[in-house]
């Protein structure tokens, strides 16, 4: 981490000119979320302001700078790659998602997004692959469950797996959270899916 | 020359009477005769001398005898009487040699022999009388009495043989009886001397007068004898040159006795049997010395009696008998001069081979003498060697002899043998060479024509020699063949080169350089070839302009042929400013050319790029190859990419030869190097007009004509790019797969140039071609046709969206149903073709109509003057009609969807999904889900 943040001091400071803002710096023995709110949080929620008020090439400039100087926080890679899916940058998005997953082999949410940008474009068996990495490394990443069912049920058209992914995610969040949508699919899959079973008996 | 010998033998045999002082040839200048006796006093002194005078003991004793006359004591007085008489001859021969009077008249000579005459009657038996008889044989010799003489040593001998004076009286008889011609008697007086024995000083002179003697009887072998006897005392014991010194010192007189002698010895062995008979005389004497100078003295009176053949066969014999006597050889050339003399050439010939063979160098004679000992028998053997080659070499020429010729040869082998440091030595060898080549022996002859040449110096004939041995080399190279003569032909070339080296001035070394060049140019010895004709072009003074063509021409070809092309080039500009034949000057530019060609050939090879273009370029506009060079050059600089520099050496070689079978290539080229270098328009008209061309290949047409619409194209000339797209479909229908290709390519241009009708038109010509190829067809036709009906069946699909359902629907919905028959029809001919990417298309198409059809059906004019009730039920019919159209449309959609499972995923399937999330949301409208957005915490 030291010597990493050695390496790249001149080129931080050089985008943090050219960002007419200043990239605050953890002192000594403290990490950037330790000085929270320090201000490589306020650095961080002003790029992610940025973002959520759709000023997307200022939030990427600033995302870029922070994963540049911290990789290590993931979220903020994550934040960069939606930024630039929305800008039709889908080919950037992969190489911030891959370099993410690269540092962070454990951050769910980077390989959810990767997938998803996989199946969009029509690279269904990849997609399937790195959702199950995502469920492997994070077994209560609940959204993992959904995508994969999804992936499973339109494209992969496999409606039992379908189900199971969607039975599991409905297990993950809980009784408690009410999702009447992936209930109701969970509902025709099953009834689809016992017919299907049925022809099969049949035949 | 034989007299000059013969004189200076005689001279050295005057040397023979020095040391015999009591010899008759001794030491006195006067011929010693029996005169010289005279005076001479015997050693018969009975008591000392006298301390005082004659005369005055003569005193003494004429006192004591008159004193004895008056006594009787007889023995004093005859001994005074004898001392009287003694004294009176030495006072008569004192006063002789005081006063230089004649003893002859001299009163005390009589008076002596008074006193002796008295004695002799007086005292008979006094024991002296032997003494007073030998005293007045010597008075009377004083006065001239030679009876008296005589007969006094006549009684001395006869009376006292045993006398201590026997020899000397038998000499003195000999003498006086020899000059009185009694020669029987003088011969016996020395032979008396002489059987006293050697020790006698009166034995060497009796030797000498008993030969004469014996000689003037005619009894010649005891005079012969004599003579040799005498020699052998004289000269026997010295070495042969002391024997030639000793008679060369003899005085004139000695020397004249000495040569009678001789001359006496010769005429007794002439009348006997000449050599044979000197060889018998000799034959017990140590005569090995001297006997040259009796052989010498023989043959001599032969001569002078012109006995030619006897004298030479008298020399010959001595040369025979005495062959490493140091005078034989003189006498083998007297030989040959005497039978020069008696004119007997072919004996002097025979005697000329006689002496080679005796005397030649290697013979034994030499083995006993040095030649710097005989210089003159070496200027004699060379001299006959001589004469005996030149006489062998005219008879071989006259007469074609072989043997003649051999002869002749071995003389002059024999003289460069004896003397290979002669000055003549070179001369010989020359003349050698010449024998052996007239007698055909080339190789021997070449032999003997280089020594000549080059073993000697200050030859003036070398230079010839060395071009005789040239001829005679390539003569007997005439007798090789195979690899001998190839081998000669190489150590010719060397002896060539020796030749011309050696002798640069020679009127044949420029011919024989010029020679050599050319075969060694012709053997393809290219390197040796080109020196040597360049040596003969560096010699001063030049040499003639033919010869200079000659070897401007070997080294031009020379440096040609072993690949020195930047000298060849200079070599042939050389010679071609040497006033040459008009067709070899033609042929000469060619070779220049060739020579700059061949250095851009090497430059190329090198890498030096531009030296090999410009070398290339400078080669002469008329040469025939100019063409190719330039070409090469336009070529050279293509391969190496430099395009700018390659297009005027290309457009220069069309312009200068447009009718050159490389210009369709040059075209080519140049159209290569305009799309190369950027000037992409420029190389499409390239293009296009070799496409034109129609002496070209065909092939290369074709891809040429594709290259120039490609051109076009890309450079949005798009009328060019129509223009030659279509001449390429239409020229070049085959192969199918490139002209359907062409045809793609006027569809796109259509819509660049919004043509839309065109570009119907051509896809129509796609879908034909496609199905007109039957076997032929590809993936790629039927890809490209399938696109196009795919294209061709929307405007159907935009008719039957257009067709409106109005009021009556029944009407209207007839119209809308054929043109959604047409549409169908148009799209499912598009699905037929089985390319995936169409199908979806076509599917998603065709699930659209329906969609469409469903909609358009509810969306359609509602009939007028219906209630609400019978619109509801009106409302109700219809979504009965429609209703089986949205679930063929959903169908369909579903048919795609289900594509994407296998892994088709395109637009058409996607968009599938959109309207399947639209006709059926609680299957299909469902999206991942993800974050909106990370916190630095998550």
């Amino acid at each position: 981490m030291r010597c990493f943040l050695t390496r790249i001091l001149p080129l931080i400071f050089v985008l943090a000119l050219n960002a007419c803002s200043t990239m605050p710096r953890p002192g000594p023995g403290e990490s950037a979320s330790d000085a929270a709110p320090s201000a490589v949080n306020r650095y961080y929620d002003r790029a992610l302001d940025e973002m959520r008020n759709g000023e997307d090439t200022r939030a990427i400039e600033l995302f870029e700078n922070f994963v540049a100087a911290y990789p290590e926080y993931p979220g903020a890679s994550l934040n960069l790659a939606k930024l630039q899916l929305r800008n039709d940058r889908a080919s950037a998005a992969v190489q911030v998602l891959e370099n993410c997953i690269l540092l962070n082999p454990d951050y769910a949410p980077a390989l959810n997004q990767l997938a998803i940008i996989f199946r969009e474009a029509g690279e269904f068996d990849r997609a399937n692959t790195i959702y199950l990495k995502a469920i492997q490394v994070d077994s209560n990443y609940a959204l993992a469950y959904f995508n994969i069912g999804v992936l499973n049920d339109l494209y992969l058209q496999q409606p039992s797996a379908a189900l199971d992914y969607y039975q599991q995610y409905r297990a993950l969040i809980g009784v408690d959270v009410e999702d009447a949508e992936v209930d109701r699919w969970i509902r025709d899959l099953e009834r689809r899916t016992g017919t299907a079973r049925k022809a099969e008996v049949a035949q | 020359m034989a007299r000059r010998h013969i004189t200076a033998l005689f001279s050295g045999l005057v040397a023979l009477a020095v040391s015999g002082s009591c010899l008759a040839w001794g030491s006195s200048d006067e011929p010693q005769t029996l005169k010289s006796l005279k005076g001479r006093k015997p050693d018969v002194r009975i008591s000392e001398p006298e301390p005082v005078s004659s005369s005055q003991k003569l005193e003494a004793y004429n006192e004591f005898l008159a004193l004895a006359e008056s006594g009787d004591d007889s023995l004093l007085r005859v001994e005074a009487m004898r001392r009287q008489a003694d004294l009176y001859m030495e006072l008569g021969e004192e006063a002789s040699l005081r006063d230089g009077g004649l003893l002859r008249d001299d009163p005390n000579q009589l008076q002596a022999i008074a006193i002796y005459n008295q004695i002799r009657v007086e005292y008979p038996d006094y024991d002296q009388l032997e003494f007073v008889v030998y005293q007045l044989s010597k008075a009377y010799e004083n006065v001239g009495n030679q009876a008296e003489v005589l007969a006094a040593l006549n009684e001395l001998v006869s009376r006292w043989p045993q006398s201590k004076y026997i020899d000397e009286a038998q000499f003195r008889r000999g003498e006086i009886l020899f000059i009185q011609q009694e020669y029987a008697g003088a011969e016996s007086a020395y032979l008396a001397v002489l059987d006293r024995g050697s020790s006698s000083r009166f034995y060497e002179q009796s030797l000498y007068k008993h030969g004469w003697s014996c000689f003037k009887q005619g009894f010649y072998p005891p005079g012969i004898e004599s003579f040799l006897t005498l020699m052998d005392r004289k000269l026997g014991m010295l070495d042969e040159t002391d024997v030639a010194a000793k008679v060369d010192a003899l005085s004139r007189a000695d020397r004249e006795l000495f040569d009678d002698t001789l001359r006496v010895m010769s005429l007794v062995f002439s009348y006997e049997d000449g050599a044979d008979s000197i060889r018998g005389y000799v034959e017990d004497h140590q005569s090995s010395s001297y006997a040259y100078l009796l052989y010498q003295s023989l043959a001599d009176l032969y001569l002078e009696k012109e006995r030619y053949s006897d004298a030479a066969g008298v020399f010959e014999a001595y040369a025979a008998d005495y062959p490493d006597h140091f005078e034989a050889p003189i006498f083998q050339a007297e030989a040959i001069e005497a039978y020069k003399s008696g004119g007997f050439p072919s004996l002097v010939l025979e005697s000329k081979k006689q002496y080679v063979s005796i005397y030649g160098l290697r013979a034994a004679y030499w083995t006993v003498w040095l030649p710097d000992q005989r210089p003159e028998v070496v200027a004699e053997l060379k001299g006959h060697l001589t004469d005996l080659a030149q006489y062998d070499h005219a008879r071989a020429q006259q007469d074609n002899d072989p043997e003649a010729y051999a002869a002749a040869a071995e003389w002059y082998r024999k003289y460069l043998d004896y003397f290979p440091n002669d000055p003549d030595a070179a001369e010989r060898s020359f003349l050698l060479g010449e024998v052996l080549m007239e007698s055909a022996q080339p190789l021997e002859a070449m032999e003997a024509y280089q020594a000549a040449a080059y073993n000697y110096s200050g030859f003036p004939q070398a230079a010839e020699a060395g071009f005789a041995a040239i001829l005679a080399s390539r003569v007997y190279r005439e007798t090789l063949s195979g690899e001998a003569a190839v081998a000669w032909d190489r150590q010719q070339i060397m002896e060539d080169l020796k030749f011309t080296n050696a002798y640069p001035d020679h009127e044949e070394a420029f011919p024989v350089l010029i020679s050599v060049a050319e075969e060694l140019f012709e053997n393809q010895r290219f390197t040796a070839a080109s020196i040597v004709a360049g040596e003969l072009l560096t010699r001063k003074p030049a040499a003639d302009r033919e010869f200079q063509q000659v070897a401007w021409r070997v080294v031009s070809h020379a440096r040609f042929d072993q690949g020195s092309f930047v000298y060849a080039e200079q070599a042939y500009r050389e010679l071609a400013n040497q006033d040459i034949p008009t067709a070899e000057q033609n042929e000469v530019q060619e070779r220049i050319a060739a020579s700059i060609f061949r250095q851009a050939e090497a430059e190329q090879a090198n890498g030096n790029i531009d030296s090999a273009v410009a070398n290339y370029l400078r080669i002469d506009d008329s040469s025939d190859i100019k063409a190719a060079a330039v070409f090469d050059a336009a070529t050279l600089l293509i391969v190496n990419e430099r395009w700018s520099d390659s297009i005027p050496v290309l457009e220069q070689f069309r312009s200068t030869y447009p009718d050159n079978s490389l210009s369709n290539d040059v075209s080519q080229k140049i159209a290569y190097s305009y799309l190369q270098a950027g000037m992409l328009l420029a190389a499409a008209a390239e293009f296009e007009q070799l496409a034109d061309n129609g002496d070209l290949d065909p092939e290369i047409r074709r891809e040429s004509l594709w290259q120039a619409a490609e051109l076009y194209q890309a450079q949005n000339d798009l009328v060019a790019a129509k223009r030659t797209y279509r001449q390429f479909v239409t020229e070049f229908p085959e192969p199918m797969s490139e002209s359907l290709e062409g045809r793609f390519r006027l569809s796109e241009l259509a819509t660049q140039m919004d043509e839309p009708q065109v570009r119907v038109a051509v896809l129509k010509e796609i879908i034909k071609q496609d199905e007109d190829a039957r076997k032929e067809r590809s993936e790629r036709s039927q890809y490209l046709a399938a696109k196009a009906s795919l294209e061709l069946a929307h405007p159907y699909w935009e008719t039957f969206v257009a067709a409106k359902l109005t009021a009556p629907l029944k009407k209207s919905m007839k119209r809308k149903k054929a043109r959604m028959e047409d549409a169908l029809t148009a799209y499912n001919k598009a699905a037929d073709y089985g390319v995936a990417e169409v199908t979806t298309v076509a599917t998603y198409q065709v699930g659209e109509i329906y969609y469409q059809l469903s909609k358009d059906l509810m969306a359609s004019e509602q009939p007028a003057n219906l209630n609400e009730e019978e619109l509801e039920q009106y409302e109700i019919l219809l979504e009965e009609q429609a209703f089986p159209f949205e679930e063929k449309a959903i169908e369909l959609y579903e048919v795609n969807v289900a594509r994407a499972a296998n892994g088709l995923y395109d637009q058409a399937v996607k968009d599938s999904y959109g309207r399947l999330a639209e006709l059926m949301p609680g299957r299909y409208a469902k999206s991942e889900r993800t974050e909106n957005y990370a916190l630095l915490s998550d």
